[in-house]
């Protein structure tokens, strides 16, 4: 696959967390905290995958509902929902983002041997925001390439998407 | 001796050392003095700083003696910042270590030199310090031209610039230093009196000072760069004209009465000639003898020694400030802004009203109190005084009316008015663009105005003051004043307003602010390269402020800027759409109301106009232009209230379900997330915690009109 040249999920600490019953791993180096619930603004004009903008102790960051983003069903926030705010780089100048998931689950060890490169699931799938497959504990657990998640096309179209 | 002794008194050594006139070897005996202090404190411990402070004890004796030249100048300021850049001197005594020895005198260390020039710490320092120097320069220059005899205003200016020296010498900053070192020269034939500080000098001072302060601003865009930081050209043209003066300086005294009276055709050259013979006998003032030969009128003379003197007449003043890094104080005034949402949210708490006691209560009060100090505390820390500003528009002002060769009599007023920092930055640019449409179009030519009977020398008066929380900015000439029916005529001519239209006085004035009225097309025939106003007044609303102008035929022209005190709170009213609250700055707001259904009118039943006071005013859904719909029964429906707001003079009518009570609010910015947002400003941080978003009026009468 193009990819796995350019991608290559490293073994190390990931943090993961549950969508739709399904387990997602991040980078833990990415992340910068983890926050409950909590009222969200929403800024209009922007695309629908942007829930809307939180007061982060004074700074303003957009959320992004990974749900919306990942073209699934939405479901009524739940005591677990909560957001994780990630640093990306942007224009190659470090922006908070929070994204919005089911719940977070624990911080796991990967070991390279466990990672496997992200298979081909033909053209219904866009297989570029993951970064590689862990079978850990007998699960299966999509380590996501945040910055892709979130950044190019992303990030231009939540510039684009408030015209 | 304590630590702390002996670096206060390493520091006042070096203050010494660089003040000393260098022409001068006894005022190095001061210097001399702490040099020998510090050698004989350092002399037992021995090591490292003993051996640095004896080779500045043997240089300092070198300076006493007159002999030293520039290479042991350099030397010293080396030793000191060796002896500096160890935060403990006494760690030096402790140091006897055998890499130490490479630091001896005659050989300047060959590593350690390198070393230090390159460190970048020294270079952003440096930079800084050249830069508080050339704004005090930039002053000072503007009091010795009004005052050449302000000997104090002249030392000051040789300070700056010997600093300078002494500190671009230190890092080989070569070009830099050859400059100034031909400045402090310049300066220093001045101080004995050699130079005649005259308007030549003047100019050239200044754009010697130009050229260092481009030189700087190369440095800091590139502080590994040590030279190229002009061109070879530039310099050269720069140290032409300084050498020019210093060369020519024992001839070019100031310029001589005699002369001045030639010049503007009071005296004949023979009469000069004539009472200079005499006056060479008698030893007399040449004034008073060309009075004995009446060929000159006392008035004449008086006017004459008055120009010598020069008119301009502005006291400059300094305040006194502590240097911040700017990023630590805004980083220090937004956690206060958070500290002031976290108390509100505490004090706003359900369980606050139920069962707290007495003294909790109590206690919570005066949280609130403190906090509400500690705020108004930070917001002004952003403030800083309208002088330096005022300063930069004096230098912009003299320039001009030296270039468009117009007396000119620039005086400014309230320079200790404070001014957010962010607005200062932003107004000056749209200030200089008025006064120099002021001076190139709005002031008439000398002969001209002795025609019209008025003053030869024009006065253009600038001030600054503070009225009702808001900040006054006002630009006042004398000069022709704004020609009303060439404005008409352009108005008619660009079909603004309808030919045989009669608008109201104030309303032709406003005219200039439309885009495509250059003030240089009306106030004068000369195609001016003039910017304009539209530009001035955008850049005021984007301050949310506002512009206003007055002008009367022959008598001048006067320009208002009503700003807000800062860019980091505002006022603004809240309105609900659909549940969701939005903020619109009050600044925006014309009126609100609640207009009775058939004063809205539809066209083509898709856009709404609205009679109100006499003309029709478009009407948008917020909701509609953020939500989507926006149907006609949607905006004049039910219980709409039309908040009618203006921008760059247009009016638009915006509707919403409910309007809450205005206040006060801090802008934050969006985050960089999102880089255009259309329709919304910035946002807030509402009590609740929630962020709040400001609305930008401007941005949403563009999209309505747009899509």
């Amino acid at each position: 696959m193009a990819h796995n040249s350019e991608v290559k999920a490293k073994a190390g600490k990931y943090l993961t967390f549950r969508i739709a019953q399904e387990e997602y791993g991040l980078e833990i180096l990415k992340v910068r905290e983890i926050i409950g619930m909590m009222p969200i603004t929403r800024v209009p004009k922007t695309p629908e995958f942007v829930r809307g903008v939180i007061n982060l102790r004074g700074g303003v960051i957009p959320v992004v509902e990974l749900r919306k983003k990942f073209g699934m069903e939405t479901e009524a926030d739940t005591g677990e929902t909560c957001v994780i705010v990630v640093e990306i780089l942007k224009k190659g100048e470090p922006i908070q983002v929070g994204i919005l998931v089911d719940s977070v689950s624990e911080v796991i060890d990967i070991a390279a041997p466990d990672i496997e490169s992200t298979p081909s699931f033909g053209v219904e799938l866009d297989t570029q925001y993951i970064l590689g497959m862990a079978k850990t504990k007998g699960a299966v657990k999509i380590l996501l390439n945040i910055d892709r998640v979130l950044t190019g096309e992303e990030i231009e179209s939540l510039k684009e998407g408030v015209k | 001796m304590g630590k702390k002794e002996i670096s206060e008194l390493i520091e006042k050594f070096s203050l010494d050392f660089v003040m000393a006139d260098s022409s001068s070897p006894e005022s190095y005996t001061a210097a001399a003095e702490k040099a020998k202090a510090l050698n004989e404190i350092f002399i037992t411990g021995g090591g490292e700083a003993a051996e640095i402070c004896a080779a500045i004890n043997g240089l300092m004796d070198k300076f006493v003696r007159g002999t030293a030249d520039s290479s042991d100048s350099k030397k010293v300021t080396e030793k000191i910042s060796m002896l500096l850049s160890k935060s403990d001197p006494h760690q030096l005594t402790e140091k006897i270590a055998a890499p130490a020895r490479e630091e001896k005198e005659e050989t300047p260390a060959a590593g350690a030199v390198p070393e230090i020039s390159t460190d970048l710490s020294l270079v952003s320092d440096f930079i800084h310090e050249a830069t508080e120097h050339l704004d005090n320069v930039n002053s000072k220059l503007l009091v010795v031209e009004a005052n050449p005899g302000d000997e104090e205003a002249i030392n000051s200016l040789f300070r700056a610039f010997h600093t300078i020296k002494s500190l671009s010498g230190f890092l080989e900053l070569t070009e830099l230093h050859a400059l100034v070192k031909e400045v402090e020269n310049l300066l220093s034939g001045a101080r004995k009196g050699a130079i005649a500080i005259n308007t030549a000098v003047i100019d050239v001072l200044f754009s010697a000072a130009d050229a260092a302060r481009k030189m700087t601003e190369e440095l800091k865009k590139n502080p590994s760069k040590k030279t190229g930081l002009i061109t070879q050209s530039g310099l050269e043209a720069v140290l032409d004209m300084v050498q020019s003066i210093t060369g020519t300086s024992v001839a070019a005294k100031r310029q001589k009465l005699g002369e001045i009276l030639v010049q503007d055709g009071k005296a004949g050259e023979t009469d000069i000639k004539e009472a200079l013979l005499e006056q060479k006998q008698t030893h007399e003032k040449i004034g008073d003898v060309l009075k004995h030969h009446n060929a000159v009128s006392t008035a004449d003379i008086e006017g004459a020694l008055a120009e010598q003197k020069v008119t301009e007449e502005t006291v400059l003043r300094v305040k006194e400030t502590v240097k911040i890094d700017l990023e630590k104080l805004d980083r220090l005034i937004d956690t206060i802004g958070e500290m002031v949402i976290a108390e509100s949210m505490v004090v706003n708490d359900a369980s606050m009203s139920e069962g707290a006691s007495a003294a909790f209560l109590g206690n919570v009060n005066h949280l609130n109190k403190t906090t509400k100090m500690l705020h108004e505390l930070g917001l002004s820390l952003r403030l800083i005084p309208a002088a330096g500003m005022f300063q930069k528009m004096a230098r912009v002002a003299r320039d001009l009316s030296r270039k468009h060769n117009k007396k000119l009599n620039f005086v400014y007023r309230g320079e200790d008015t404070e001014i957010d920092r962010t607005v200062v930055e932003k107004i000056s640019d749209p200030l200089i663009h008025m006064i120099r449409n002021s001076i190139d179009h709005g002031i008439e030519s000398a002969a001209e105005r002795k025609a019209a009977g008025k003053e030869e020398t024009a006065l253009v008066e600038l001030c600054a003051y503070h009225k009702g929380g808001n900040v006054y900015i006002e630009l006042k000439d004398d000069g022709a004043g704004l020609n009303r029916d060439k404005i008409l005529k352009r108005a008619v001519e660009n079909g603004i307003i309808p030919p045989g239209a009669q608008p109201a006085e104030e309303e032709i004035f406003d005219l200039i602010f439309r885009p495509g009225f250059s003030t240089a097309a009306i106030v004068t025939d000369t195609s001016g390269r003039g910017v304009g106003m539209d530009v001035v007044r955008k850049n005021v609303e984007q301050l949310r402020g506002r512009i206003d102008v007055s002008s009367k035929a022959g008598e001048g022209t006067g320009f208002t800027v009503v700003l807000p005190l800062t860019t980091a709170i505002i006022e603004a009213i809240a309105v609900k759409v659909k549940g969701e609250k939005y903020f619109i700055p009050s600044l925006s707001i014309v009126e609100s109301a609640r207009p009775e259904p058939s004063l809205f009118s539809t066209v083509n039943n898709k856009g709404v106009m609205l009679s109100f006071r006499n003309s029709l005013v478009p009407i948008f859904s917020l909701s509609g232009l953020f939500c989507g719909g926006g149907s006609v029964e949607e905006t004049t429906g039910g219980e709409k209230i039309i908040v009618i707001t203006e921008e760059n003079g247009r009016q638009a009518g915006i509707a919403v379900d409910e309007i809450l009570e205005p206040q006060q609010i801090v802008v934050k910015s969006l985050g960089k997330s999102f880089d255009k947002t259309d329709g919304i400003a910035a946002c807030t941080i509402m009590s609740d915690g929630k962020v709040g978003l400001i609305l930008d009026i401007a941005g949403i009468i563009k999209m309505a009109t747009a899509g």
